[in-house]
């Protein structure tokens, strides 16, 4: 064991115990929480301020019900667990216990008391044994099962003293073991860990030995129960509890005819607020924005730094900013799904659905955090134990519209879709929006589909997914996810945008000096003549300006393969700087339509966009047909860097990665093409 | 499926909402072992809280602790009524 204040503690405990809550209120993080299995699908590290004392490591481990895996998640636990070697190993564990649901919680308890770790047991929620009829002895249990038990309450924020003292003071090596080891085995301990550790290989097994090892594992898994039981029996106490079925809200909510209609109604709430409700906020922002454009022209001299930071840097940035309220209510309505409870329903209500594709309840999970942001959701798919269905759902994530698209739909929307309200107050902008998402929630249907027949079948599993407790969402935690992933948003597609905007100023700015002096002297000649309007002049200057730009060089130079779509060089310059993030393209067209001169507020870019028309043609660029297979292209196209490097690191190799990119790229264009012919 | 030790079981995927009845014998070593780590074994009382129409999963509760499993694997428990 290592020195007294640096002893470092694992967080144990089944999904859904509240372990991360536990971790969030001991640490002062903000691990992210949910009211369904699977949260936690990676080890999380904080630490414990305990005053006077010093700093304790703290390690929150995935959820599981038993050290015995059934899912990649499951395993960092049994791993980390069984492996003293192990970077995370601890020096002790605590287990978190639902309080009514403890018959569930202690086998996980009684495994790690058994693999020798100084272990304690926090018990959670005790604030609903009351509403459950239940009583527990809390020193009995401890006396029973040789360990100290904390009962504690996350959302009365009770309990939590003792338990950090607890934790100081370090906890005793359980009085009681539960494993019986065969007669040559060495030690129970050592015994135990082996057995456990052997799980690992299972798949590995021959046939007999396999069999040999299940049964073991059954009879150690009754036997546990039954221990459990006879300590429950003890300790608990439950007032006579109605027997008769309870009509609740999940009669309603897993109906199968009421609860898909529940649920697309849920749906068409979110894209409602996230179009039309969200629009105060984001005037008020783009007023913002302006301002401090104009502020900055009015204090700083005219010149190079003032047109980068007005034209590159604010255009850029205030491009995205603007977002906030839209990204703010799609956050907020996944979260209430999750804290609810609900979100496990959604499972139960899709899993014969989804089977169909070649995935599974659970892929739900993943297909709709990937409306908010593909990067969590692929790595919430860990959950799934099959390795063909996680596989798939990894594969089609990518095309949930994701809050990174809003951007683009919104500015693309706002330019081609007439504003128009069906019965008074259905904007038809917001169901364009959902049509966005429902064609890219049933493109990864079709995909998953064609997947399904290609991609290896896995070894076969069980399915049981955990309903919990319907909860009132925590307004405390409703606000702070809100307020953590817009702060993310912000700041990973600041950094990106930062730097792009700069650069992109630089190439729609500057351009071989041949070119721009030969366009100087003609203006100049144009303007010495008198028979022409000033402003009109320099519109036109600029135009050509940026055609003869390094950046309007770029966009000459792809826009033949894009043309076909409707694109022109300018949207081809968007295309290559948003391909690292697809929210870029709005900073882009910023920055490009912002170099026009005059007030930068996303009104004015939107309405020069409107008014671009083709050089050689004449024809307008942002026609129905255009702005529609733009809104495809960008629904389909794979333009995230970290979305394929989260996608390297959970399948293992390049091979999938490259797969995804090279599908979803093909899928965009051919789908952008066919929207264009058959629009146009 | 029926359990070859009690003439009443009938498969829990059978079972009307809403009733309690009592897992007789699980037909599977592997869903034995998987639903056990759960402290569903035979001799746990089950009350079917939903179904889902076409073979779907089927919504379970025993004691505080609600869930769902599939149609399939409904299809291997044996359960007997609880009169």
């Amino acid at each position: 064991m290592s020195a007294h204040s640096f002893r470092h503690t694992a967080l144990a405990g089944k999904p859904n115990s509240g372990k991360s809550s536990i971790f969030n209120a001991l640490t002062g993080l903000h691990q992210k929480v949910g009211n369904f299995t699977g949260v936690t699908v990676d080890k999380a590290v904080g630490k414990i301020q305990i005053p006077g004392v010093g700093l304790f490591p703290i390690t929150d481990l995935p959820g599981t019900y038993s050290l015995f895996p059934k899912s990649e998640d499951e395993r960092v636990t049994t791993h980390i667990l069984t492996h003293p070697e192990a970077e995370d190993f601890p020096d002790q564990v605590l287990v978190v216990a639902e309080a009514s649901n403890l018959r569930n919680s202690l086998l996980l308890c009684t495994q790690i008391m058994d693999l020798g770790f100084p272990t304690a047991l926090v018990v959670n929620m005790i604030d609903l044994l009351p509403e459950k009829g239940l009583t527990i002895d809390f020193q009995k249990l401890e006396t029973v099962l040789g360990i100290p038990v904390w009962p504690v309450s996350v959302r009365k924020k009770t309990g939590f003293d003792a338990l950090r003292k607890g934790i100081a003071n370090g906890f005793p090596i359980p009085l009681r073991t539960f494993y019986t080891p065969n007669s040559e085995e060495v030690s129970q301990q050592e015994a135990y860990i082996a057995f456990l550790a052997a799980s690992e290989q299972m798949a590995q097994l021959p046939a007999p030995e396999l069999d040999r090892y299940e049964a073991r594992m059954i009879q150690d898994t009754l036997n546990r129960y039954h221990a459990i039981d006879a300590i429950l029996e003890d300790c608990t106490q439950s007032k006579a509890q109605n027997n008769s079925p309870r009509p609740g809200a999940d009669a309603w909510l897993m109906h199968p005819v009421m609860g898909y209609l529940f649920f697309f109604l849920m749906l068409a709430l979110m894209f409602q607020a996230v179009f039309a409700w969200a629009e105060w906020p984001m005037g008020q922002i783009e007023d913002g924005i302006a301002m401090a454009g104009s502020l900055i022209e009015s204090i700083l001299p005219a010149g190079m730094l003032t047109d980068m930071l007005v034209n590159g840097l604010i255009a850029g940035i205030g491009g995205v900013l603007v977002f906030i309220p839209q990204i703010a209510f799609l956050f907020l309505f996944i979260a209430v799904l999750e804290e609810s409870g609900y979100m496990a329903r959604v499972v139960y209500l899709m899993d014969r659905i989804m089977r169909n594709f070649g995935m599974n309840g659970r892929s739900i999970i993943p297909l709709i955090g990937g409306m908010a942001c593909a990067i969590p959701s692929i790595m919430s798919a860990r959950g799934i134990p099959d390795r063909r269905e996680r596989l798939i759902t990894i594969m089609v994530t990518p095309l949930m519209s994701c809050s990174a698209r809003i951007p683009v739909y919104t500015l693309i929307i706002g330019l081609v879709i007439p504003e128009y309200y069906i019965a008074g107050w259905i904007d038809i902008r917001g169901l364009v929006m959902l049509g966005l998402y429902l064609a890219g929630f049933f493109m990864a249907l079709l995909a998953a589909y064609l997947l399904k027949g290609r991609v290896a079948q896995g070894e076969g599993y069980h399915f049981l997914v955990e309903l919990p407790l319907y909860r009132m969402p925590s307004f405390r935690n409703l606000s702070l996810t809100v307020w953590h992933k817009c702060k993310a948003f912000v700041w990973e597609a600041g950094r990106i945008i930062l730097m792009i905007s700069i650069v992109l100023w630089f190439l729609v700015s500057y351009g071989p000096s041949t070119d721009r002096e030969e366009i100087d002297n003609r203006y100049a000649r144009y303007t010495e003549s008198g028979h022409f309007n000033s402003d009109t002049l320099a519109v036109q200057k600029q135009a050509e300006l940026l055609e003869v730009s390094y950046a309007g060089i770029m966009g000459k130079w792809i826009e033949p393969v894009i043309r076909p779509l409707g694109f022109d060089w300018k949207i081809g310059i968007g295309l290559i700087a948003s391909f690292a993030a697809r929210e870029v393209f709005v900073g882009t067209m910023a920055t490009i339509y912002a170099s026009g001169g005059g007030e930068e507020d996303e009104s004015s870019i939107r309405e020069r966009m409107r008014f671009e028309v083709f050089q050689d043609t004449g024809q307008p660029v942002y026609t129905l047909a255009t702005g529609v297979a733009l809104l495809v292209f960008y629904a389909f196209a794979m333009q995230c860097m970290s979305t394929l490097a989260i996608t390297k690191r959970e399948t293992g190799n390049w091979k999938w990665p490259a797969i995804m990119l090279g599908y979803l790229t093909l899928l965009a264009y051919v789908a952008a093409w066919l929207v264009q012919q058959v629009l146009s | 499926m029926t359990s070859f030790f009690n003439p009443e079981a009938t498969a829990l995927h059978n079972q009307v909402i809403g009733t309690f009845c009592r897992i007789a014998s699980i037909r599977s070593a592997r869903l034995t072992l998987f639903l056990s780590e759960f402290g569903i074994m035979p001799g746990t009382t089950l009350r079917v809280v939903a179904k889902m129409p076409g073979k779907g999963p089927v919504a379970l509760e025993t004691g505080d602790f609600k869930f769902c499993i599939r149609y399939e694997d409904a299809d291997c428990i044996a359960v007997e009524p609880i009169v």
